[in-house]
């Protein structure tokens, strides 16, 4: 597969295709995404993400270290503070299972006596995650606390619902397994960041803390949710006659007349979804990538911005 | 085993000299059975009956068979006590407080089967084997007692921590016993659409299936949390006695129910 993205030959021997397919299916392509767009997306992932680690390397610079932390990563997402929303509920929830899970400090009641009996000292544990403090100290503005409903999300939840919905029961298990696809290594909790870290950074000259990796980890996983997200409006779009005036009305070809009501544009009978093309996802970059397109929905934020935005994820 | 062996001999000794058809007790017992059921008598006495051409003989039954006039009454369990009877209790944390300082390093030294790596965790790790539990000693005096199946062994075990501790010369006293969390686990025999769960329950539920396969269900009472998986397995933890335990499972299941894949 030759792309627009062959920039780098280093890290040829980890890939993330068979991870980005199932994400692809999780996020609603066809159960079988096709593999050229699957090494299409993969190419664009890694070659945003090598951008985002370059982009943090200067900020790192000018602090004075050499270590990527999660301070740079978080400030390249500065202007957006729906992500940094997002962020900030996925550590909740990364902390929350990790209580749950964990037997010894299980619920907050418990951590609370543990605290109490703990001295105090011990209980400041190195791999405490501290996104939350860090976009705190970013958001001067307190936008981030102003979003109260993140309606991306919502929609990409509902999106999962309605699919499922008449899925059979062995589909609907594989479709989960799919789901719980990520880019860490490992299954369960001990998950950890190795794989991600030889794939962005196969030479280890870069020093990139745990806690980077893992906003790194969320935003190759945003990347790839967005790409597909936007793969299905531009299919919605590509159904429109110019000239009709009640094209706009009908939706898109995949579209259920009845989940319009509801603005998820998705049919429920999920069989049909035909497997996104290299052709789509190319649509897709070049309406990211075009500054002046025009004011509806997921490409309408891109323009308030003055630099041209160059990261699909934030 | 050679007391009615014994007797059968005594009766045949008794009986042999009567006849050859009542011989033994035992055999006495089953040629009155025989004989008090119609039908049996009906085709066994006619030699005629078993002969090969009439092989096609059915036994008609004279009278309909007693059992089946009576409808079999199962005890029916119903699915949610199914469920509740599903549950089974992993784990058991208690915390005691001994009520005086200790020293870590001293009691890491003078106990079997201990850890005590104050660069990774500052209290000493202690392991017995009946009932198979760990314990967590901090300096506080404080014990976290981990891995106890039910509250009993929980109180067995923590007693015997702090009886170990006692033997190394501590003035150990035994305040405050609480269990502070039980860990459950119970299987709905049903598998789920955690999807729909999540759509209807936003409030209380987070899926992510990217970062942990089960939905995280917070039931505010009893407080507890559910770990709900797509099988239909559940795991409950954060509950205070066994008893949240089931009401929390009481609860759940007619709500999973509605959410079942089929």
């Amino acid at each position: 597969m030759v792309s627009y993205f062959t920039i780098d030959a280093t890290g040829e021997n980890t890939n993330f295709q068979k991870e980005i397919s199932n994400m692809m299916h999780g996020f609603g392509d066809n159960p079988n995404p096709n593999a050229a767009t699957v090494v299409l997306v993969e190419d664009i992932v890694l070659q945003q993400l090598r951008s985002m680690i370059q982009e943090a390397l200067n900020y790192s610079m000018l602090k004075g270290t050499n270590v990527i932390s999660n301070h740079e990563i978080i400030y390249l997402m500065r202007k957006n503070p729906v992500k940094l929303k997002r962020l900030q509920n996925y550590q909740i929830k990364m902390d929350h299972i990790d209580n749950t899970r964990n037997p010894t400090a299980a619920n907050p009641s418990t951590t609370s006596i543990l605290t109490g009996i703990v001295l105090e000292e011990e209980k400041e544990s190195k791999k405490k995650r501290t996104h939350i403090d860090v976009i705190k100290d970013l958001d001067e503005m307190d936008e981030v606390s102003l979003v109260k409903f993140d309606a991306i999300d919502y929609l990409r939840k509902v999106r999962a619902a309605k699919i499922t919905e008449s899925m059979s029961f062995e589909k609907y298990e594989a479709y989960h397994k799919a789901r719980c696809s990520s880019f860490r290594s490992g299954y369960g909790l001990s998950k950890g960041f190795v794989k991600l870290e030889s794939w962005i950074n196969p030479t280890k000259e870069l020093k990139i803390t745990q806690l980077a990796l893992e906003v790194l980890c969320f935003l190759a996983y945003e990347t790839v949710a967005e790409i597909v997200d936007a793969v299905f409006l531009i299919r919605q779009d590509s159904k429109k006659k110019s000239g009709d005036p009640f094209s706009k009305f009908e939706g898109g070809y995949f579209c259920n007349p009845q989940s319009l009501n509801n603005a998820v544009y998705i049919k429920s009978g999920y069989e049909g979804v035909p497997a996104i093309t290299v052709a789509e996802v190319r649509e897709v970059l070049r309406r990211y990538f075009t500054p002046t397109t025009g004011i509806n929905g997921l490409f309408h934020r891109n323009m308030s911005n003055d630099l041209p935005v160059r990261f699909i994820a934030i | 085993m050679s007391l009615p062996v014994e007797n059968n001999e005594q009766n045949e000794n008794l009986t042999n000299n009567h006849n050859n058809v009542v011989s033994t007790a035992h055999q006495q017992v089953n040629s009155e059975c025989m004989i008090s059921t119609p039908q049996a008598m009906s085709h066994v006495s006619g030699e005629v009956m078993l002969t090969p051409t009439h092989r096609t003989f059915t036994p008609q039954a004279h009278s309909a068979n007693p059992h089946s006039s009576m409808t079999a009454i199962t005890p029916m369990a119903s699915a949610v006590s199914q469920a509740k009877s599903s549950i089974k209790l992993q784990n058991c944390i208690s915390t005691v407080s001994l009520g005086c300082e200790l020293k870590l390093l001293d009691i890491y030294c003078r106990t079997r089967y201990s850890e005590y790596t104050p660069s990774r965790f500052n209290g000493v790790v202690m392991k017995i084997l009946e009932p198979r539990t760990t314990a967590l000693v901090f300096r506080s005096g404080k014990i976290v007692c981990t891995g106890a199946k039910n509250e009993h062994d929980a109180y067995v075990a923590a007693r015997k921590f702090a009886r170990i501790i006692q033997k190394l010369g501590y003035p150990v006293k035994f305040l405050n016993f609480k269990v502070q969390n039980f860990i459950g686990t119970a299987d709905l025999r049903f598998p789920l659409r955690l999807e729909a769960l999540q759509q209807a329950h936003g409030q209380f539920t987070s899926y992510e299936p990217e970062l942990f396969a089960g939905l995280v269900y917070r039931m505010i009472r009893p407080r507890v949390v559910l770990l709900i998986f797509v099988n239909g397995k559940l795991v409950i933890t954060g509950g205070k006695t066994r008893n949240e335990i089931y009401e929390a499972v009481d609860i759940i299941h007619p709500i999973l129910r509605s959410f079942k894949k089929n």
